[in-house]
């Protein structure tokens, strides 16, 4: 691939698809900075292997894959023990009425989902892959998907339902901070 | 069969509630068959399932309702850009390089071989061959490719003639080519209300991050506070960075409503606007008996 071709497909992946990798980044890992640095790290990873990327038609499956994986490898593992006994649990709830959530509580109740069933469920929720994408993304059978979807569905459910009390604040991140005193511009004494 | 089996078989073999028969891997045709009878005669199970297909479609929505931060695709750009002239840089330098290595390999082992050429041929083999790389790595400095540099009129007039509304733009803490953002030391904001935060806005094609605060009105002055930002750019981003090196030690020019100065500082080029004229930009500066 020339040069040119590679700027010009790159360019085009992330016209097509950056919001959607941020999107998926942020239910993720319920953070905008670590979201937007997911979305990069990805794009950057495109950009080194672009060449492994045979067929342009899958590169949306590709980058989320990407935007998983280094999430994963920041939070070093995917905790699959919890995600293996939870493969056998969750059956249907029943409850009388429609659970009442507003977005913090559900990317709280995300949170805390374990990935490999969070994972699945954002994709299946965002509408954009089939069964068999999703279940070639995460690596696992299409059978496994395809339960772990099940259940994570009753799970999130489940904890939307059961999690009806008080409404928690939504989360404030930090204001950036300039470097520490000792940076040669850093931040003058007056600034509150 | 169940309420509980058949909502779990449905369920297992079709996660959108479609009632059609699974793939070959999933629960057998005819127990799912046997399922979906089972939920078109109970009224329970069809209650259940049409109350996971309402949270799922609610929950779905909320999930893709997620707002995209502002200039991200350009911070993406300007970090494939960046990548791409490093690996153009590196491959470039790495096949002048070795196009040299080994065209002076080759003579060296010409030279070295059966003849046994003397020490004093070794040492002009050893100088032409560091003469030929001393050459190519300055062909490659002239000739390597640049990231685009920013005029810094343009995004001074940018600024000024295009209202910047801080509260509808992103903070930005380092830009894209790592540069940590910061106010400068030069100019004395004791008097002004400045928020912590830089907030990033992307103005005639570059990065840039702004720092907007009001400057309190004078003592027994009846005037309101008067609005000013200040700009930061990384300096090797600028085409041609200002020589003064603190705040007001360059002209002050007139730009839209603003009173503006340029400078650079640490590994910035900031720019201060103030609308006023130029005392009141003096206001600003650091008296140096203060130090
Ligand atoms: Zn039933």
């Amino acid at each position: 691939m020339q040069p040119s071709d590679t700027v010009r497909l790159l360019e085009d992946l992330v016209e097509r698809h950056y919001a959607l990798l941020y999107r998926y980044a942020y239910r993720l890992s319920g953070s905008t900075a670590d979201a937007e640095d997911l979305t990069q790290h990805a794009f950057l990873t495109a950009h080194a292997k672009i060449a492994q990327l045979r067929d342009p038609s899958s590169a949306k499956s590709w980058l989320c894959a990407i935007v998983r994986n280094a999430y994963l490898k920041d939070r070093r593992g995917p905790g699959r023990v919890v995600a293996a006994l939870l493969d056998n649990l969750a059956a249907p709830l029943e409850s009388p009425t429609d659970p009442d959530f507003d977005e913090n509580q559900l990317q709280a109740a995300l949170n805390e989902l374990p990935e490999e069933f969070r994972s699945p469920l954002i994709l299946f929720y965002f509408e954009e892959f089939s069964y068999k994408e999703i279940a070639e993304q995460m690596n696992v059978p299409l059978g496994t998907i395809m339960s772990r979807l099940s259940r994570a569905r009753a799970l999130l459910r489940r904890k939307l339902t059961t999690n009806q009390g008080p409404r928690e604040l939504p989360v404030v991140e930090p204001a950036p901070a300039c470097p520490p005193s000792s940076d040669p511009i850093a931040r003058p004494q007056w600034i509150a | 069969m169940d309420c509980l089996t058949a909502r779990q078989i449905l369920q297992l073999a079709c996660p959108a509630l479609e009632l059609e028969c699974p793939a070959a891997s999933e629960p057998a045709a005819a127990d799912c068959a046997r399922a979906a009878e089972h939920v078109q005669a109970c009224g329970a199970c069809q209650s259940a399932i049409a109350q996971q297909d309402r949270f799922d479609r609610r929950a779905g929505q909320m999930c893709r309702d997620v707002a995209v931060p502002l200039g991200l695709k350009h911070r993406l750009y300007a970090a494939l850009e960046s990548a791409e002239w490093q690996a153009t840089t590196v491959q470039r330098a790495l096949t002048g390089a070795t196009g040299v290595l080994v065209a002076s390999g080759n003579r060296a082992a010409q030279t070295t071989a059966p003849s046994a050429a003397s020490g004093k041929t070794r040492r002009r083999i050893a100088m032409a061959a560091a003469a030929c790389l001393l050459l190519a790595w300055g062909t490659w400095q002239l000739l390597a490719p640049r990231p685009p540099r920013l005029e810094l009129a343009a995004i001074e007039q940018a600024a000024a003639l295009e209202p910047i509304d801080s509260a509808l733009l992103p903070n930005l803490a380092r830009f894209a080519n790592g540069t940590a953002v910061c106010l400068p030391n030069s100019v004395n904001l004791s008097r002004c209300t400045i928020a912590a935060a830089a907030k990033e806005c992307w103005l005639a094609g570059g990065q840039v991050a702004v720092y907007q605060f009001t400057l309190k009105k004078r003592a027994g002055s009846r005037s309101k506070p008067l609005p000013g930002q200040i700009l930061a750019i990384p300096r090797v981003a600028v085409a041609s960075p200002p020589v003064a090196q603190v705040f007001l030690q360059g002209r002050v020019e007139y730009i839209g409503h603003f009173a503006a100065t340029a400078w650079s500082e640490g590994e910035l080029v900031f720019v201060c606007f103030l609308s006023g004229g130029e005392d009141e930009l003096q206001r600003l500066a650091v008296r140096r008996d203060a130090s």
